[in-house]
């Protein structure tokens, strides 16, 4: 049986980094061609990003990183079939974050419904706005309640602190 | 683990946060008295190592006037004494006294002089308000958390801990202690916390009550048991049955990214 988490974001976000933190291999980036008529480069690749790690009883547990655009929103249903959980990584840098939150927040609502999710807010020691209550606020008005906090993702223990969150839901 | 991005918490701040919360009564105080006293309490709130709160009876603290003072001195039905502070114009023979006037510098040392000593009796399971009716009941009171809480009141890795199990579905305070291992104390200080910024609401017969349905039944306090009935309380969380997780799934989990168990089972 497949065991998986997923992490999501958008472009720079830094899923390959938060799956290269705990994976045991080096995270796989698998290029998705893209064939969304409406881009221009019919050429244009997706990230999708892998990663693993071994349980004591010889099974796997996958860490995918999801492509961030919307537009290949029918890989995220795809992937979230069967996921345990899902970490949302917002890049506060970003233009309008809030935005982002909501894309993903509504791209994956079935599996925050029936699973746990945790939001991890990046580079939020340069551009602290908005602030985290923002992020609680927004997530109220869509109706997620779980935990938001602020990561750099480029710290595994911090890492493995957003997955111990997302455990501590399913485990209650 | 430290929690991070917790750095705009300020020291004071977090030491507020995690006050203990004691309550008061009085009795047989003039009108005018009592209420100089309650106002001064909520004014030195800011001031005091423990948060104070009235309430009619069965308080961690009775506060009565010099007359009702001569009186035999009330235990609980626990038999355990409850501190008096004796308040007017003549002292008692023995016990705490504050002379009328009230000096705010006085009852502020008064107040923290008897919080330590409720605190402490506390953690030696000898304090009345540990075991008071009222507390019995809000420890079967279930809490729901309405939003994620804002980060001051989470400065602590149990904190945080706490607010997720909370997130995840609503909780009594002993469900809560069972689930993360937590001090009752703990659970307490974190739920006044939140009920004092608005975070939590609570569901069943106490006061504040909302008439919320209960939260799932039996309570499953181990990992990897989840049983859904689909009775929920209204939640802003997930509120359709969670996806069963392969038993010792997560536990496997926890082990390979080396985290401790959060549950009551090591």
């Amino acid at each position: 049986m497949e065991h998986k988490i997923l992490f999501t974001g958008t472009m720079g976000a830094g899923k390959t980094t938060a799956i290269a933190a705990v994976s045991e291999i080096p995270p796989v980036r698998t290029e998705v061609r893209n064939n969304d008529a409406s881009v221009a480069k019919a050429t244009t690749t997706v990230g999708l990003d892998y990663g693993e790690l071994t349980l004591d009883n010889g099974e796997r547990l996958r860490l995918y990183g999801t492509p961030g655009q919307m537009r290949f929103d029918f890989m995220w249903r795809i992937l979230a079939r069967g996921a345990l959980g899902l970490v949302v990584l917002v890049d506060n840098s970003r233009p309008d974050p809030l935005a982002d939150l909501e894309v993903y927040l509504d791209g994956f609502a079935e599996l925050i419904e029936k699973t746990a999710c945790v939001v991890a807010v990046g580079r939020m020691e340069t551009h602290p706005e908005p602030g985290l209550e923002a992020y609680s606020q927004r997530m109220q008005d869509k109706g997620v309640l779980c935990p938001v906090l602020p990561a750099n993702v480029t710290d595994p223990q911090q890492v493995v602190q957003l997955l111990d969150l997302l455990l501590i839901q399913l485990e209650a | 683990m430290p929690v991070p991005g917790l750095s705009m918490n300020t020291p004071v701040a977090a030491s507020r946060a995690r006050r203990p919360l004691l309550s008061f009564s009085v009795e047989g105080l003039p009108a005018r008295d009592e209420l100089l006293f309650k106002s001064l309490v909520r004014l030195l709130d800011h001031r005091t190592h423990q948060h104070w709160a009235w309430q009619v009876e069965d308080a961690d603290l009775r506060v009565v006037g010099d007359k009702l003072a001569a009186a035999p001195p009330e235990v609980d039905p626990a038999d355990r004494p409850v501190p008096l502070l004796t308040i007017g114009d003549t002292p008692p023979s023995r016990g705490p006294f504050l002379r009328l006037p009230l000096h705010a510098d006085a009852l502020e040392a008064m107040l923290n002089r008897l919080g330590a000593m409720v605190v402490h009796a506390r953690e030696l399971g000898l304090a009345a308000a540990s075991r008071s009716r009222n507390e019995q009941a809000a420890r079967s009171e279930e809490y729901r958390l309405l939003r994620w809480p804002s980060s001051t009141l989470l400065d602590t890795t149990m904190r945080m801990k706490l607010a997720t199990l909370l997130a995840s579905r609503p909780a009594s305070l002993q469900a809560l202690q069972q689930r993360s291992n937590a001090s009752a104390q703990e659970c307490a200080d974190f739920i006044s916390a939140l009920e004092r910024a608005g975070f939590v609401a609570s569901s069943g017969g106490g006061h504040g009550a909302t008439g919320f349905a209960n939260s799932r039944a039996p309570e499953s306090i181990w990992p990897d048991s989840h049983i859904a009935t689909g009775n929920e309380a209204p939640h802003a969380a997930p509120s359709a049955p969670r996806a069963t997780v392969e038993p010792g799934l997560l536990a496997r989990i926890r082990s390979r990214l080396g985290l401790l168990s959060s549950g009551p089972r090591a």
